[in-house]
């Protein structure tokens, strides 16, 4: 029981729900984060999922998802597809819980903005395309995103290949590291993340060791401090997923 | 308030305070296979189907269950469901019992969705659900023979 709920309101439509966002209600997805968290100064909900549409459409290199499809919807478009299977096996490693998948909206995890969300970071990695409604629609990168707004669609392409790297304990525990790089027109974009509240984002060509290594005890100098390992872990583990996805190893 | 749905085959009108999961409710309303394991769906002893699909029952609000479809292990009485008990019973399948509703309504999620799973998926749906007796070995091959069975049964008629 959320002792602090006092209505749950199912808008009619986009302009309902923004109208009573702006009113004190706070938007209510799939529901695992906030019920689960059952935070005592919220009062109001506002059930967005019936308004938002569900459908996912793919073709060879893209894929657009409805903000309503959960993450089991989209795993099981994708899944199989090898133009797909870095997305696919984001979907698994950001959520193991078959159960929290078929819960879980993509707009809510967008929302969420996670440092540990596999999902989340391979987005950002692939520079996802928002569709978000503040009173008007409007499209927005993920990466400029402030979270003000309901996320209706989401449009992600996989053209550019994105390589991935994940330390974490288990396979199904959260990610102490994450890295990505995508190479791009314009250079390798790097984005570094994980359990750490915060997620780094540079475009850094890296062609030897010590670049690696520089380059690593850049981005812990701008982390905060970690309980889980120290400065000089932090800085192993970091170049060794820089050098093993730059191609150094 | 009051919330409309199916509830293992019947139409009813649930009265509940806005805050309330659907866990709590069921439980409420004498549905007790659903069980409290975590709040953060972790455990998935509370596993209910929603519209034919696992979720966390405590991680649901009952306000947001308007027009759909929940089952409960109680509104599982067909042959499909007799067979795999039956499966789970002759494997061994079930020690302390705590995770057998949310096992067996995990594998019936995913026959739902894939009528012949491979081992990898049957893994994969009862990994869902925290089992801290039998170490998933007896589960798995209850599904494998259930689904074996199955098969030869489908290969006679």
């Amino acid at each position: 029981m959320w002792m602090s709920i006092k209505s749950i309101h199912t808008p009619a439509n986009l302009d309902e729900a923004w109208e009573r966002h702006h009113n004190g209600g706070v938007f209510l997805g799939g529901g695992s984060y906030l019920v689960a968290n059952a935070d005592p100064m919220i009062t109001e909900l506002i059930h967005l999922t019936p308004l938002l549409d569900h459908t996912i459409a793919t073709d060879a290199k893209t894929v657009t998802i409805g903000a309503g499809a959960t993450l089991g919807d989209l795993h099981r478009s994708v899944k199989g597809d090898p133009a797909f299977a870095d997305l696919a096996t984001s979907i698994i490693h950001g959520c193991p819980s078959a159960h929290l998948r078929n819960q879980r909206t993509i707009g809510g995890e967008l929302a969420q903005g996670r440092t540990d969300s596999d999902f989340f970071f391979f987005c950002l990695a692939a520079d996802a395309q928002l569709s978000v409604w503040t009173g008007t629609p409007g499209t927005v990168s993920l990466r400029q995103w402030d979270g003000n707004g309901i996320v209706t669609s989401v449009s992600l392409s996989v053209e550019n290949l994105i390589k991935s790297y994940r330390l974490a304990i288990l396979p199904s525990t959260p990610p102490l590291l994450l890295v990505t790089v995508r190479q791009t027109p314009g250079g390798q974009e790097w984005f570094i993340g994980g359990t750490i509240s915060e997620i780094w984002l540079d475009v850094h060509e890296i062609t030897s060791q010590e670049e690696a290594d520089t380059l690593a005890r850049e981005v812990v100098e701008r982390f905060p401090e970690s309980p889980l390992a120290n400065r000089e872990t932090w800085i192993v583990w970091i170049r060794q997923a820089l050098m093993e996805l730059g191609g150094l190893e | 308030m009051i919330t409309r749905f199916q509830l293992n085959g019947a139409l009813v009108e649930a009265v509940h305070e806005p805050g309330e999961t659907a866990l709590d409710y069921l439980r409420r309303n004498g549905l007790t296979s659903v069980k409290f394991g975590a709040e953060d769906g972790e455990t998935g002893s509370d596993t209910i189907l929603l519209d034919g699909r696992a979720m966390n029952s405590g991680l649901i609000l009952m306000a947001t269950l308007g027009g759909r479809s929940v089952t409960t292990l109680e509104g599982l009485r067909d042959e499909q469901f007799r067979s795999l008990q039956a499966a789970f019973v002759d494997s061994g399948a079930i020690q302390c019992g705590y995770c057998t509703p949310g096992m067996l309504l995990a594998i019936r999620g995913l026959l739902n969705e894939t009528p012949d799973p491979g081992e990898n998926e049957i893994r994969e749906a009862l990994s869902a659900v925290y089992c801290r007796c039998t170490g998933y070995v007896k589960p798995v091959q209850a599904v494998v023979s259930y689904l074996a069975a199955n098969a030869k049964e489908h290969e006679n008629d």
